[in-house]
């Protein structure tokens, strides 16, 4: 059909469409989504909190979980449990991103093709079944939850032949096995840090990565804050988190460690002869000894879990000598094998071919376990593998099924803390996935047909609280009266570690700050966050002293490569302070393999060195240096003045006084509350859990290496690292300063950067045009800037991001490109708390930002100005300093200067 | 000679000067008319919805409370749609065939929620807190009108960030007292009542000395 087109016609037309088109434009849609049924007390859109706990290498820490619309979005401190005291560490925050990770398995897998649980079953049961259980190993990490004990007894009883291999990268056996040596059985040593006035490590970093660096952190600071102010001696082959708040440091070789030992045996026997050692080491153990012996009942040892075993019977018998504050424990983990021997003995059955069905759960030895062993090879030998991991990994890549294990956080499971308590942890959200948890697992393995439920076995394993008492352990996710009992010990015979004077360059590997032992490698979160001491992000180096780096002709960033006996390891070099001569430092967690775009392919994996033995160093051509987010650690001249170090009774010198806003005192009645930040850089132990607890509660993106290596960074708070004294190092965490004379407000062409009547400076996302005058102005540079669509863009490749915006806060803007953004002394909990007091007629209370509350050594102090409390006490300590000061910003966060307590040489 | 220009020429020239100037001042007025207009606001627009519910009906002829269904107004941020349950609360039992209400039956039966339409909207940087407002004499009618009298809800208001200033710098005559809040018309009739309600919040939010204008009360 034809349509005569004249002139009218086709204006007609026009108008027509013009019209169907502006009808047709209107903004979109949004839709509600109200829930079916809804529980009487349910608050959709509020945060609720639930107390649970998470395991870290088996070791249970209490966590809060904040609770949004029945989907956890950040976990925070459980103030009850004596492995949390109210904060996190790194790892906890962390969690909260692996339970949305992208990368998650999701659903069971039969070499590359998705399989069924069905099928799972019916594989491991015709298996297992008709050999009785017969060559059927179970391996896991270290387990300390008794409901899942429990569950691997039931089934030991059905297949007598069954064996339960525990196995842990990061193990204890040298300090079990020092124990068995001194007191004839195994136990834990567990310090009392609150109470020493004199602590001595050597290689020991109980302030650094590990289940109890919460614990330790807190009970450290709180003698540190005490007055006459501790001492802290480290001899340590690198710089570790405890060396860098040592007030007298050495860095030594395992050989000058050991000659250490024997130093310090003769100083305090006084009776012995001392060895030959160097003049700084003599000295310092001379020191050392004068103030442990004066210190007698307030003085401890402690080794580091790296140390060979005669190195912990040393100290075992020093602490005995002592009196020092500690306590010894029955091992939380019941199964005292060597986890070396353990695993060591299962690799030889796997290669003998008598291992027919092996089933591992939460445990990776294809990437960690020491290669002269031939893992991988190993278990080609072996007719059935069953892996059940969260995250795919190098052991799952070559099991025959992959089944995907639930999240602690999805699941029900109990687990005990370091010190025994026993915590029944309830799970934050219905599992994402098709997965189980470990303990249904055990019970599909038993029965195939089994009704799984994870919730009944937990149950039965606490019948004896009875239903009041149940309540009570799951509402506080703690069981009263769990905590293991100090036994009664004899005094430890003496014990010297020998002296290994072979030549060459001692490997030491040591557990990441940031990703552990791999088990976080896969965490964005972690990758992204600077390693404390050289802020590396998203790779690893070798550390070496300068002298050795000069004997091989590299420099820093040229590529080493590193042998020792079956592993290989090819990585940058970097000369780091506090490094001993003769020794290279490598992390772990590092050089991953099929687990997804955010591990693969980063640095080097350094459990291939973890076997001991000779190691050769050599120059592997090309040049990469490791990405970090901080270039320059020595302040001299003017720089000094950023981190001020005052000997343990000076004060600062006091800052020229200057006008004020602030109100007067007593708090004028019609002032709104004044908020403040007082960091005391003291007792900063660098941890980083304030970083991550900050990205986690205000959606701050993570951006990948790629523009981190332009020289980007988007963390709202960062922790400085500078050198302190000769050998020390000092952390500084700097968020914004919310100044009173805000350098970044008057520069704003479109007032997004404007200052409320609270003392914060605000930051309008909305307005912002992205001009960066804000940033350029800022002294303290705390201004960060959305280049590109960091928050919509993902490092999570193939997989995508999506269920990483389950973790975001409803309550904080998802930035997006051209947008400045920077930390706002969490304004979303002050609003919070502003409305809740507004609605019901009362004045404000407490608020606690996320740094503070994730602070293990509550260094960050959060409060209010106005108010005699914390922050007045902070302003009115001797040791109080703004930085910056004499720009005039009159900044809000403020701080307390470090102190060193060095002493006199004996 | 022939003239080069027409005669118009003339006047041509005068009303293409006159246009340089007023056009971009026209267009200015125009865009911010437009801007704020019902068009872009939404202010006056009926939204359909999965349910044709009737404020009018429940809240007017019935009488039901606001917050019979509203749960969270007191209490939280969020106003909070109810779930299905509450609407079955009722037609369970009354109403229990109605073609009308079978997607609430389908919701109930099937377990999917219903997908309500919003209508007054605001956007995501913007972080409205209701129980702060209630709990402080603001009645739902200042912001969503007299829903009792209307069949299908409508966005009553602008929603602009300069309507929400308005009050914010002057809220005295937008405060009733409390039990007043949650009927149809409480600013007809504002008593003395309603008055000294309103003294005394103003006296604390003054005592209090907190800017409501600050931008982080609703942006964050």
């Amino acid at each position: 059909m034809s349509i005569e087109l004249d002139r009218r016609a086709i204006l007609r037309l026009i108008a027509t469409g013009a019209a169907a088109s502006v009808a047709g434009c209107s903004p979109p849609r949004q839709h509600i989504y109200p829930a079916v049924n809804r529980p009487d007390d349910a608050q959709p859109g509020t945060l609720t909190r639930y107390a649970t706990a998470i395991p870290l290498a088996g070791y249970a820490r209490g966590v809060t979980g904040l609770v949004v619309d029945s989907r956890p979005i950040k976990l925070e401190g459980l103030a009850a449990h004596p492995a949390s005291l109210g904060a996190t560490d790194l790892f906890n925050e962390i969690a909260i991103l692996d339970l949305y990770d992208p990368q998650r398995l999701r659903t069971p897998m039969f070499g590359d093709r998705p399989g069924t649980w069905d099928g799972a079953a019916r594989a491991i049961s015709s298996r297992v079944a008709a050999r009785h259980g017969e060559g059927m190993v179970l391996l896991t990490g270290r387990v300390t939850s008794p409901t899942l004990l429990a569950r691997i007894a039931a089934l030991k009883e059905s297949y007598p032949d069954l064996r339960h291999v525990r196995w842990e990268a990061v193990d204890d056996d040298a300090p079990i096995a020092a124990a068995r040596h001194a007191f004839g059985r195994p136990l834990t040593q567990r310090p009392r840090l609150a109470d020493a006035d004199v602590i001595l490590t050597l290689g020991a970093d109980p302030l650094g990565p590990g289940p109890d660096q919460i614990a330790n952190g807190r009970h450290w600071a709180t003698r540190r804050r005490r007055d006459p102010m501790a001492r802290l001696y480290a001899i340590e082959p690198s710089m570790t988190n405890t060396g860098a708040m040592a007030d007298r440091r050495l860095s030594a070789s395992p050989a000058d460690l050991a000659r250490a030992c024997h130093g310090l045996a003769a100083a305090l026997t006084g009776d012995r002869q001392a060895p030959d050692l160097p003049a700084p080491l003599a000295v310092l153990i001379r020191q050392a000894a004068r103030d442990l012996a004066a210190a007698r009942g307030r003085a401890l040892v402690l080794a580091g879990d790296g140390q060979p075993a005669e190195v912990h019977a040393f100290v075992a018998w020093a602490n005995s000598r002592l009196d020092a504050p500690v306590d010894w424990i029955a091992p939380v983990d019941p199964d005292s094998t060597p986890h070396r021997e353990s695993i060591a003995t299962l690799a030889a059955d796997m290669r003998a071919g008598r291992v027919d069905t092996l089933i591992v759960i939460g445990a990776n030895p294809v990437y960690a376990a020491p290669p002269a062993l031939g893992f991988a090879e190993a278990m080609k030998r072996v007719p059935l593998i069953v892996a059940a991991v969260t995250m795919p990994d190098e052991t799952s890549a070559r099991a025959h099924w992959q089944l995907p294990l639930s999240h602690p956080l999805e699941s029900w499971h109990d687990c005990r803390a370091p010190d025994g308590t026993a915590s029944i942890a309830q799970p934050l959200i219905r599992p994402l996935y098709d997965s189980r948890s470990a303990i249904e697992l055990v019970d599909l393995v038993g029965d195939a047909a089994a009704d799984l439920d994870g919730y009944a076995r937990v149950q039965q394993s606490w019948a004896n609280l009875g239903a009041d008492g149940w309540q009570e352990a799951v509402a506080g996710a703690i069981v009263p009266n769990t905590a293991s009992r100090p036994a009664v010990v004899a005094t430890a015979p003496l014990v010297l570690p020998p002296i290994d004077t072979t030549f060459g360059p001692a490997i030491e590997v040591r557990v990441s700050p940031t990703l552990y032992d791999g088990r976080f490698s896969t965490n964005a979160w972690a990758q992204e966050c600077p390693e404390p001491l050289t802020k590396e992000v998203w790779g690893s180096s070798a550390r070496m002293h300068p002298a050795d780096m000069a004997t091989i002709g590299i420099g820093d960033g040229d590529i080493v490569r590193i042998a020792q006996g079956h592993g290989t390891v090819v990585v940058p070099a970097r000369a780091v302070r506090g490094q001993a001569k003769g020794v290279v430092t490598l992390f772990t967690g590092y050089g991953r393999r099929d687990t997804g775009a955010v591990a693969d392919k980063i640095g080097a994996n350094a459990w291939m060195l973890a076997g001991g033995g000779p190691a050769h160093v050599s120059k592997a051509g090309e040049h990469a240096p490791v990405l970090t987010t901080q270039h320059v650690f020595a302040l001299d001249g003017e720089l000094a003045k950023l981190y001020p170090v005052l000997r343990p009774d000076e004060a600062m010198a006091p800052a020229k006084a200057q006008p004020t806003l602030i109100p007067p005192n007593p708090p004028n009645q019609d002032a709104p509350p004044q908020w403040a930040m007082a960091i005391d850089t003291d007792i900063c132990i660098g941890c980083n859990a304030c970083v991550v607890a900050c990205q986690a509660e205000n959606n701050v993106p993570v951006i990948g290496p790629d523009e981190i290596a332009t020289g980007r960074v988007m963390h709202w708070l960062r922790v400085d690292r500078y050198d302190v004294a000769e050998t020390g190092a000092g952390f500084q965490p700097v968020p914004c300063m919310q100044c009173e004379k805000a350098p970044c407000e008057p520069v704003c062409p479109v007032e997004a950067s404007v200052h409320t009547a609270e003392g914060l400076n605000a930051q309008v996302y909305n307005r912002c045009i992205g001009t960066r005058f804000c940033q350029a102005n800022c002294p303290y540079k705390v201004r960060r800037f959305n280049f590109l669509d960091y928050s919509h863009s993902s490092v999570w490749g193939e997989a995508g991001d999506s269920s990483v915006k389950a973790q975001r806060n409803p309550e904080v803007t998802v930035r997006g490109r051209g947008v400045m953004e920077k930390c706002t002394y969490c304004v979303q909990r002050i609003a919070a708390a502003e409305h809740d007091a507004d609605a019901q007629h009362r004045p404000v209370g407490a608020v606690q930002t996320a740094c503070a509350a994730a602070c293990p050594t509550e260094a960050i102090t959060f409060g209010r100005l106005d108010e005699d409390g914390a922050i007045r006490r902070a302003r009115a300590n001797k040791r109080h300093y703004a930085l910056l000061g004499e720009l005039g910003t009159r900044p809000r966060t403020t701080y307390l200067a470090r102190r060193v307590n060095p002493g006199n040489e004996a | 000679m022939a003239q080069l220009f027409r005669p118009g020429a003339n006047t041509l020239v005068r009303a293409a000067l006159a246009c340089v100037v007023l056009a971009p001042l026209l267009l200015f007025l125009l865009g911010m008319t437009i801007v704020r207009s019902g068009y872009v606001t939404g202010e006056g627009r009926f939204v359909d919805q999965p349910v044709p519910f009737s404020h009018q009906h429940h809240a007017g002829d019935v009488g039901i409370d606001c917050r019979y269904c509203h749960t969270g107004v007191e209490s939280q941020a969020n106003a909070v749609i109810p779930p299905t349950h509450t609407c079955m609360t009722c037609h369970s039992q009354l109403w229990t065939n109605a073609q009308m209400l079978a997607p609430v039956r389908e919701s109930m039966a099937s377990g999917k929620p219903l997908a309500w339409n919003r209508v007054n909207r605001l956007p995501a940087y913007v972080y409205f807190d209701h129980h702060v407002h209630v709990q402080n004499g603001v009645p739902c009618a200042a912001c969503h009108g007299d829903v009792r009298r209307m069949p299908l809800t409508r966005q009553t208001a602008s929603l602009t960030m300069g309507w929400c200033l308005a009050c914010h710098r002057s809220p005295e005559d937008r405060i009733v007292a409390p039990a007043r809040e949650f009927e149809g018309d409480p600013y007809h009739g504002r008593t003395a009542n309603d008055r000294a309600f309103a003294h005394a919040v103003m006296a604390h939010i003054v005592a209090s000395g907190r800017k409501l204008t600050d931008c982080t009360v609703c942006h964050r």
